[in-house]
């Protein structure tokens, strides 16, 4: 089974890289706790990425994606942070927020703005007015000041767009 | 059973034609707002049931929408916010902030960047998912056929070494078809989760993943379960009936079930072998909006066996009341209750 093969491979790799990879992280996060959390993640996406088992250089192979995992990260609290400014500027009802609230709010926050981050500003704008705002095709063509078949094909676009990202293996 | 099947030899087709790929996304954008009409969601329809790559297709971009639908106002603002910000990074260079990191990005971004962000990303757009109190059973590119129990979310990849599901939450059914143009080694089948995998060597088998463990249960044939890393390489293979669990690096075997009570929910039924009263109204509240309550250890020496039907889950719980002897009443705020007779 090519599963098997796999595993064994990430065990014996993690065996003998796992602490260097550790002080990798920590040299580029000053925090411990942080460092073997994200070594924890690498290990885990080399075994998501199929057919990914490293070969000659398994150390250049960690480290950049642990430098991956490390920019995504840093990205996510970004949309953390933002998420509770929002929150602060908002709403006074501090109650409603839980640290799993967050946590949930942010990941799918995060995995919407990975979507979307890349588009062209215009078809950014109408793919939001549309999808996230309600507007209709005329409305949102009075915005851009284009024609509703261009918004239509600019919703196109990002929809496209989006599944090339998550389906783009 | 009798199915329309696309040629098995066939690798996972949907993502490698953009032809599909542009008629889904145009489609996704024709009913994109409350313009569109009942005559563009029949054609959209027809579309999908010429092929089911187009299917597949479709239900992905409706897996994007069912996420971003499930933003409040809240954080559609926070969205907006964050695309201004990095679209102005971009343009102005600013992603220098990242320090010595920005170069890395971009020359990763060349190359299989994209590949290794897809499967955290993908893991929020489920391309099937089900509703609370809601059942679906889809027809797999493959030709096999899953049926999604209440309340989950799940994913299908096809690659060149393996069919794989990845189940986020709920319970699936899946009835696996065997790859008869196949001449190499088949695609083994793989159901995974955050716990571990099934790998069928046959064909039916339950897995579900609840919040703190996977548990599988063959209904025909034989399955591999395997833990997943750190624990990695810990397996056991199962028989009809057998049932293991998988939860915090532990593989468990549980006793043996009756194969036909384990799927009698996808038939739409909740079968009780002399279980536990409390277990079988925790599995009805699965299914419902809202949920019954009860006292735990009122009710802790009551058992209860049965077929009660899924569809109708009112009904259900009377016959689970008739059936045990208990009384059910309505509390003030008119949620129903289950306690005993006075």
């Amino acid at each position: 089974m090519p599963g098997v093969s796999l595993t064994i491979d990430v065990g014996a790799l993690y065996e003998s890289h796992g602490d260097w990879l550790r002080k990798w992280l920590q040299r580029h996060t000053r925090c411990g706790h942080r460092a073997a959390d994200l070594a924890q993640d690498t290990f885990c996406r080399v075994l998501e990425t199929p057919g990914s088992a490293p070969l000659r250089e398994p150390r250049s192979y960690l480290s950049a994606l642990a430098r991956r995992i490390l920019i995504d990260d840093i990205r996510h609290r970004e949309v953390e942070r933002a998420y509770l400014a929002a929150h602060a500027a908002g709403s006074p009802n501090a109650d409603a927020l839980t640290p799993e609230r967050i946590a949930e709010a942010a990941q799918l926050l995060d995995a919407i703005v990975k979507l979307l981050e890349a588009l062209p500003d215009n078809v950014r704008r109408a793919f939001m007015m549309i999808r996230f705002d309600g507007l209709r095709y005329a409305d949102a063509a009075a915005v851009l000041g284009v024609s509703d078949r261009m918004v239509k094909r600019y919703v196109a676009q990002a929809y496209a767009h989006c599944y090339a990202i998550a389906y783009s293996d | 059973m009798t199915m329309e099947r696309p040629d098995p030899a066939m690798p996972d087709p949907a993502m490698s034609d953009p032809a599909i790929i542009e008629r889904a996304a145009l489609w996704a954008a024709q009913l994109a707002t409350d313009e569109a009409t009942q005559a563009d969601h029949d054609a959209c329809e027809a579309w999908c049931r010429e092929d089911p790559r187009h299917r597949l297709a479709m239900d992905r971009m409706r897996g994007f929408d069912r996420q971003f639908g499930r933003t409040d106002g809240l954080e559609r603002e926070v969205i907006e916010t964050l695309l201004e910000q990095r679209s102005q990074d971009t343009r102005s260079g600013k992603a220098r902030r990242f320090g010595g990191l920005a170069l890395g990005l971009v020359v990763l971004a060349a190359g299989g960047w994209l590949a290794a962000q897809s499967l955290t990303v993908r893991a929020f757009f489920p391309e099937y998912a089900t509703q609370r109190g809601e059942q679906q059973t889809v027809t797999l590119t493959d030709g096999s056929r899953l049926t999604l129990d209440t309340d989950a979310a799940l994913d299908f990849r096809r690659s060149d070494d393996s069919r794989t599901v990845s189940l986020f939450q709920g319970q699936v059914l899946a009835r696996v078809a065997r790859e008869k143009g196949a001449l190499n080694a088949p695609h083994p089948f793989i159901v995974q989760t955050g716990d571990g995998t099934a790998t069928a060597h046959g064909t039916a088998f339950v897995v579900r993943r609840d919040e703190h463990a996977t548990t599988v249960t063959v209904i025909e044939s034989a399955v591999r379960v395997c833990l997943a890393p750190p624990a990695a390489g810990r397996c056991a293979d199962l028989l009809p009936g057998d049932r293991a669990r998988m939860a915090n690096g532990r593989l468990t075997r549980l006793g043996r079930v009756d194969p036909d009570v384990a799927a009698a929910w996808s038939e739409g039924w909740l079968a009780a072998d002399d279980e536990p009263v409390t277990q079988v109204l925790d599995e009805l509240n699965r299914y419902r909006a809202r949920p019954v309550s009860f006292d735990r250890s009122a009710l802790a020496d009551y058992r209860v066996s049965g077929s009660f039907p899924l569809s109708d889950t009112d009904r259900a719980l009377e016959g689970i009341v008739r059936s045990t002897g208990l009384a059910l009443s309505s509390a003030d705020d008119g949620a129903l209750v289950v306690g005993r007779t006075k």
